[in-house]
């Protein structure tokens, strides 16, 4: 083919600029995901300058100025108390898995997937019928506990609507992030420097202050400024809670501002610019701080760590485990599940009158709800599709292309960057008006899930393709393979598990969404996480709790799914 | 060298620009392999041989220069030639064996077949034959993660083999085995490649490795050839103080040249000792780099008179094939192999001798 010169020149151009026809398609399709990104945002922040500048202006003496540093000052507890409690938690357990005897062997699997199993939505609602002071059927059951010591209470003892609840609740959603960095960092420390302090006479304590802690600081930074920002972007939590509580977080605050008569489009849009400049700088911060934690004494050989023993302590670590698995996902569902068994929501459980008949309501009878399901099933179905198509055909044509994919990495990177409730939010003041009126569309909703959901794809496309390692797809070329046969008989199905784990970690994000289904989704185009919070604030509580469990078995049985093939695809590979 | 050469290699450079500024992988590198020739590119870590290698394979584009496979340009900077590697008709074995692990044993040699447009009728039976000369014929229907190391590294080896490429690369493809394996492997190999014929190029830091293989070996010092020949010739005719460090190992030391003749004589640390392997261009008080290869010096017998050094024997020890002994002169360490145990004097000491024709001098800094 290149033996001639001049047929050669051509034939050079195309492969030395990594642009054949086909990843020129490719490059298009994610331009346009990155347009979908900026448009909204810009857009918005066009249309609505005037109302930005007014807002900034009425920010000392307008009707804002009293409730802003409010919702502020709670958001500001909220985050940092969730993430204070999170991060102790999150990095115990992640020590106790990675260094101790008390390994948790399943259970550590589990535990960073909590917040996929259990949607937060469901999670939250599931803790306010166990914990709500009047009707929680926790608190009813403490109250018979505490009548038997003479202690006579009619509400209480526990209140969820209250900045503790929040705070609490939203750090159960917050372990997992601190768990995931805390657990990678530990992996990466050599168990040789801690050995050597054992060996240097310390013993598992100071081992653990002294060289431990301090080698995975960088790591510990990271996810506290992870927790923070996704403290800040969790909407679930405080709108379900925070109504009754009468507190404010910025996220809720937002969103209200906009339901409001008339919306306060102004406000709304410039309270979301800080925030997601706020978000940006703390990304900042923790790139500059994470980014010594990646050279720290990386071990290539991956011996497991002489596990510290802990004695009678195992049993408190495993509590501890035990405990917040049931925290986070098998008390709320036994709530859930005992309200939407019974007709109206009652403390006291009457085992006669159990019924079905929420189930049926929800699954067939109500058109709201029914419709519901259908558009988040579908959705998720094509979201999740159409995003690892993409990732995935990108992460595996381009991997040994560092420059093109270092670009794509930062395109589908960034709407991980940007709060959900943003995204919301330039996509109502975007897409509400020409040229592309599609507010109140189930366009609109997907448009907005393929953007919020990318990253999540990116990534599990990106671990996917490296799992595969250079040498096999260079084989492949070597023993006369094209491109394109190269990715379908050799790259594709060795990425295949790692594709399919991604594919329904969207699905189930998507089904579970709350934040930018709350702004906009509608009577015209309801999906759950919308139908849950309206049913929830209408009051028909056993029916939210129904709908709640529905979405949690879908969540659950996919992620049950997720775990077999990852698992039986690592005994193929190792085997 | 009669028959045009199989791959020929023109002045190939290749630098990598990272962050922190740029290394030269290749430094205006040229290559002859002729067909059925074995050429062993050796050299420590970093020196460019995988490169040279990837160069050749198509799997990393050099940033100038030329490389013919068969008579066909395949990378040309100047016309702007790259030819993919789907496209260079070579077979290559890697470091980890690269089996794909979702195909069987059979499938993956198949693989390459049926890429060159073959049916798979066809293909089969040719892979089956492959396999068979590797001596896995039974193990067609297993998944690589079901085999040992070493029978991967012979799937590898069937894979390469079975399309009938003139040219197969290796890239350091014994190293992850166990020293039997890869002697067992390094034999099986020589034999395949004189069986069928095909051209090797096989990378390795491996020194008895390349001996035992290479037809010819190409020393390679960060980016450059610093000596290709024949085994022989590389181990005894060094052509640097480099290539004599890094093949085999040496006794290293200083000196001054005081006469130039059919002989050179030098004057160092051990005496003065004569040389008749040294460069050309030798002039009297030149400073100069003099080796001699511990297994060259031998206990001198009572009249012998040439090169003779004398220390104190202050260690021996025992490595089965061999045995090494340490001699402690006034001029420094001197280490000697036998075959044979030696005794010292009466006194400790002992006297050695070195044929003047396998004392290496080499001009200072070369």
């Amino acid at each position: 083919m290149s033996v001639n010169p001049k047929a050669g020149t051509g034939f050079s151009w195309w492969t030395r600029s990594g642009l054949t026809p086909f990843s020129l398609a490719l490059w298009l399709v994610l331009a346009l995901i990155a347009l979908l990104i900026i448009y909204p945002l810009g857009l918005a922040i066009v249309y609505e300058y005037d109302n930005i500048v007014a807002s900034f202006h009425s920010r000392l003496d307008g009707p804002l100025s009293r409730t802003v540093p409010t919702v502020i000052l709670n958001t500001l507890i909220v985050v940092f108390g969730a993430t204070t409690i999170a991060l102790l938690i999150g990095s115990f357990l992640a020590w106790i898995n990675e260094r101790s005897d008390a390994s948790l062997g399943f259970m550590g699997q589990l535990l960073p997937l909590c917040a996929l199993i259990v949607p937060p939505v469901a999670g939250v609602i599931g803790w306010a019928v166990l914990l709500d002071p009047r009707a929680g059927l926790a608190n009813f059951a403490l109250r018979n506990v505490l009548d038997v010591f003479g202690i006579t209470m009619r509400t209480g003892p526990f209140n969820i609507y209250s900045m503790w609840g929040l705070v609490i609740i939203t750090s159960l959603y917050t372990v997992p992030y601190v768990f995931l960095v805390v657990s990678a960092a530990l992996q990466r420390v050599d168990p040789a420097m801690e050995e050597a302090s054992r060996t240097g006479g310390a013993g598992p304590l100071k081992t653990m202050m002294r060289i431990t802690l301090p080698a995975i600081r960088p790591a510990l930074a990271a996810s506290v400024l992870l927790g923070v920002i996704s403290g800040l972007s969790l909407f679930s939590v405080p709108a379900v809670l925070g109504a009754g509580a009468r507190i404010d977080v910025i996220s809720v605050y937002i969103f209200r501002l906009l339901q409001a008569y008339p919306a306060q489009t102004g406000p709304a849009i410039t309270l979301s610019i800080g925030l997601l400049v706020l978000v940006q700088v703390l990304l900042v911060v923790q790139n500059m701080v994470a980014r010594p934690g990646r050279n720290a004494a990386i071990s290539g050989k991956g011996f497991r760590a002489t596990p510290v023993r802990l004695g009678k302590l195992r049993w408190f670590a495993y509590a501890l485990a035990v405990f917040y698995l049931l925290a986070t996902a098998v008390l709320p569902i036994l709530g859930l599940l005992l309200v939407s068994l019974q007709p109206f929501w009652t403390p006291a459980v009457n085992f006669s009158t159990l019924t079905l008949a929420n189930f049926n309501f929800v699954l067939f009878e109500n058109r709201q709800t029914v419709s519901a399901l259908i558009n988040s099933v579908t959705l998720g179905f094509i979201v999740a599709s159409f995003n690892m198509l993409v990732t995935g055909t990108f992460a595996l044509h381009f991997a040994r292309n560092g420059k093109a994919r270092k670009l794509a990495d930062i395109l589908t990177g960034l709407p991980a960057t940007i709060p959900h409730t943003v995204i919301g939010v330039a996509f109502i003041l975007a897409f509400s008006r020409e040229p592309l009126r599609i507010y109140g569309t189930t366009t609109i909703l997907l448009l907005a899930y393929i953007v919020m959901t990318l990253s999540y794809a990116a990534r599990a496309a990106a671990s996917a393709a490296a799992s595969i390692g250079g040498e096999l797809s260079e084989a492949s070329r070597v023993a006369k393979a094209s491109d394109l046969r190269t990715l379908f008989r050799i790259s594709l199905p060795l990425a295949m598990p790692g594709l399919v784990a991604g594919w329904i970690m969207v699905f189930v994000h998507t089904v579970g969404e709350v934040t930018a289904s709350a702004f906009l989704s509608g009577t015209h185009n309801p999906v759950i996480g919308r139908v849950l919070l309206d049913l929830w604030n209408f009051g028909n509580f056993p029916q939210v709790a129904a709908l709640a469990l529905v979405v949690t078995a879908i969540s659950t049985s996919l992620v049950g799914l997720m775990l077999y093939v990852t698992r039986r695809s690592q005994r193929v590979t190792t085997s | 060298m009669t028959a045009a050469p199989r791959v020929s290699v023109r002045n190939l450079t290749k630098v990598y620009r990272t962050r922190r500024g740029s290394h030269v992988a290749l430094d205006n590198v040229s290559l002859d392999i002729d067909p059925a020739e074995f050429v062993v590119l050796l050299g420590p870590s970093g020196c460019g041989k995988t490169t040279l290698l990837r160069c050749i394979a198509g799997l990393e584009e050099p940033d100038s220069g030329e490389i013919l496979i068969d008579g066909k340009v395949v990378f040309s900077s100047r016309d702007g030639i790259y030819v993919p590697p789907e496209k260079r008709n070579l077979s290559m074995v890697f470091q980890s064996y690269a089996l794909w692990p979702h195909l069987s044993v059979l499938e993956n040699v198949i693989y390459p077949i049926r890429n060159s447009g073959k049916s798979q009728r066809e293909a089969a039976p040719l892979a089956q034959e492959a396999l068979e000369k590797v001596g896995l014929g039974k193990f067609s229907a297993a998944y690589p993660g079901q085999l040992s190391g070493g029978q991967q590294q012979r799937v590898a080896l069937a894979r390469a083999i079975v399309s009938g490429d003139g040219l197969v690369l290796f890239d350091e493809p014994l190293s992850n085995l166990d020293a039997k394996v890869r002697e067992r492997l390094r034999l099986e190999l020589l034999s395949l490649q004189t069986q069928i014929g095909f051209a090797a190029v096989y990378v390795t830091h491996d020194q008895v490795e390349a001996l035992a293989l290479a037809d010819r070996i190409a020393v390679m010092d960060v980016g450059t050839v610093a000596q290709i020949g024949a085994p022989e010739q590389i181990y005894d005719h060094p052509a640097s103080r480099y290539v004599a460090d890094f093949v085999g190992s040496a006794n290293e030391l200083e000196g001054i040249v005081l006469s130039v003749g059919a002989k050179l004589l030098v004057k160092t640390a051990f005496g003065e000792i004569e040389s008749a392997n040294f460069p050309a261009s030798m002039s009297v008080g030149q400073k100069v780099a003099v080796m001699i290869r511990p297994e060259h010096c031998n206990v001198a017998a009572l009249g012998e008179s040439e090169n003779l050094i004398t220390g104190r024997l202050t260690r021996s020890l025992y490595l089965g094939a061999v045995r090494q002994h340490f001699l402690e002169t006034d001029g420094g360490e001197l280490l000697i192999t036998t075959q044979a145990p030696v005794t010292a004097d009466s006194d400790g000491t002992l006297t050695v001798t070195c044929a003047s024709h396998r004392v290496h001098v080499f001009a200072q800094g070369a």
